[in-house]
């Protein structure tokens, strides 16, 4: 399912996800938003497989952590919120 | 510090964007002094951000149809019509511009702000990355950092044809494209809506306002940088594996 938002005072953030047993199965994250560095957003796509919904936000904070990245235009928060709709 | 400049040309999409990372490579390793170039896209293209769908922010079929070239930049940040618009960038080491992002921006776009005030457009900025006149938009504005080196670039709207640009670029919702095309017009300005000055000018406006206060030089590519950008071109940015990403 993809679910977007117009994050409020930040940018476009676009969740398309599918979702097995209550985990997501695939996951792309797009839109307008920036990500320093940039190859950071694969390394978030591929930590989430196998994740449930609720734990999505930290998830994408701890990579964003460990890689040093910054995401500008909308946040990890951002992120799990429009998981969490994708999933129902 | 010096600065290069390099004066206005013209590229295809894959060459220009092939360009902008070459410069930041040679930034890098300090074999280039930090540079301003200014740029034209030939034919008309398409960029799209680093994290956008391809295939939901562009009418490929279309593009074809009228020879407009669609590439993937490696910035973050909105679809582009590069129609008739004048792009800059600009690229030095990360030391020399605010370590806050949203600050660096504001920085830069403060030189195409000035540059508009010269020409008698009031122009300001607005976060995260936009520039507005009278609150509506005028220049879109993308950078990255990576090895230490800051690559913004950005484009400023000569002129623009909001019919034009959704015939590549796609809607949301195909059902609304009218009232949406018509919600953009109102958004979206263009230096010719605001004042009648030739292209010539408003480059040398720019090239004024981004030098101010630089110690600069006028120049060219290196040789190296133009093999590395032709490598890039047809290794990544003409490829559809690039492209077509995500």
């Amino acid at each position: 399912m993809i679910v977007q938002e117009k994050v409020p005072g930040g940018k476009l953030l676009c969740v398309e996800a599918e979702f097995s047993h209550g985990r997501i199965a695939r996951i792309r994250i797009t839109g307008d938003f920036f990500l320093h560095p940039e190859e950071t957003i694969d390394e978030i796509e591929r930590a989430l497989v196998g994740s449930d919904a609720e734990s999505v936000a930290a998830k994408v904070a701890e990579v964003l952590k460990r890689n040093n990245a910054q995401l500008i235009g909308a946040t990890s928060d951002d992120i799990g919120r429009l998981v969490r709709r994708a999933s129902v | 510090m010096k600065w290069r400049v390099i004066p206005y040309q013209e590229n295809d999409a894959f060459f220009n964007m092939a360009i902008d990372e070459a410069v930041s490579e040679a930034v890098g390793s300090g074999e280039s002094p930090a540079t301003i170039r200014f740029y034209g896209w030939n034919p008309r293209a398409v960029s799209i951000g680093y994290f956008q769908s391809l295939a939901r922010e562009v009418d490929l079929a279309e593009c074809r149809r009228e020879g407009v070239d669609v590439v993937r930049r490696r910035t973050g940040g909105g679809a582009v019509f590069h129609d008739s618009e004048i792009t800059y960038s600009i690229i030095g080491p990360e030391s020399m511009f605010p370590k806050d992002i949203i600050a660096s921006y504001k920085e830069v776009c403060g030189a195409l702000i000035d540059a508009l005030g010269t020409l008698g457009i009031n122009a300001e900025f607005k976060p995260i990355n936009d520039i507005t006149v009278g609150g509506k938009k005028i220049s879109g504005n993308a950078q990255t950092r990576r090895a230490g080196v800051l690559l913004q670039h950005g484009t400023l709207l000569y002129e623009v044809d909001v019919e034009r640009m959704f015939s590549v670029l796609r809607v949301p919702d195909e059902k609304i494209k009218d009232k949406m095309i018509a919600s953009v017009k109102e958004r979206v300005t263009s230096i010719r809506q605001q004042k009648g000055v030739a292209r010539e000018e408003v480059l040398r406006a720019l090239t004024d306002s981004f030098t101010r206060g630089k110690d600069f030089q006028e120049g060219e590519l290196s040789r190296k940088e133009i093999a590395r950008a032709m490598e890039l071109a047809e290794s990544r940015y003409g490829k559809d594996e690039w492209n077509n990403a995500r």
